[in-house]
């Protein structure tokens, strides 16, 4: 089980190739540009079954976009910083 | 001893990055943990005998070399990446004494590190 960390915008090739790591029981969290992919429609296609993905909520508000666009859940900054303290493995 | 995967991805030439990657693994001795490297799509330019950023003004790729032999450190390239620049096996630079993976096997690797950083 890792944390894997996506701070690029999907047109980044290293965020394809991030997603594509992640196994069931992971947890992918979208920062920076990532935020980017949480519009995405298909965006759990591209990721394993039983990857679960997040999007910081202040980097996805701060680019201008409406909470409800989010096709994922959100994540504070204290919910992203417990996920770090709790996941051992951390692929960024 | 934890283990700590520097990955790089971009290009040797015209970016710091693999030096960067090794020169943060080569501290990670200093710290007990043990350090792999491991070049996907650009960055297995670096491989190739001829490859010298230094023709540009990049620090070369050869200061590595000595460290290499010395901490004995391992080196991997993805196979379909090698394949994808022709990198044949006898055009690759012996100092990496590289080892490929295949990217199926990419997931399950990377996931047998603590840490995991790219550059």
């Amino acid at each position: 089980m890792a944390l894997i960390i996506v701070k690029k915008s999907p047109a980044d090739k290293l965020s394809e190739f991030l997603l594509k790591l992640a196994l069931p029981q992971d947890k992918v969290i979208f920062i920076q540009d990532g935020v980017i992919f949480a519009i995405e429609k298909n965006l759990k296609g591209l990721v394993k079954e039983g990857v679960e993905l997040f999007a910081l909520k202040e980097d996805f508000i701060a680019r201008g976009f409406e909470e409800s666009e989010s096709q994922i859940p959100f994540i504070d900054y204290e919910g992203w910083a417990d996920l770090i303290e709790r996941d051992e493995k951390i692929i960024s | 001893m934890k283990k700590v995967l520097f990955a790089v991805y971009n290009s040797p030439v015209g970016s710091i990055w693999i030096n960067e990657a090794f020169r943060s693994a080569f501290g990670m001795y200093g710290e007990d943990l043990e350090p792999v490297v491991l070049f996907v799509n650009e960055a297995v330019l670096a491989v190739r005998k001829q490859c010298k950023p230094e023709i540009i003004g990049c620090l070369p790729l050869s200061i590595t070399f000595k460290y290499l032999e010395k901490y004995n450190t391992q080196v991997y390239a993805v196979k379909e990446d090698l394949e994808k620049y022709s990198i044949k096996e006898n055009e690759i630079e012996p100092h990496w004494n590289l080892k490929t993976i295949i990217k199926e096997e990419l997931p399950e690797f990377v996931h047998s590190f603590d840490k995991v950083v790219f550059f």
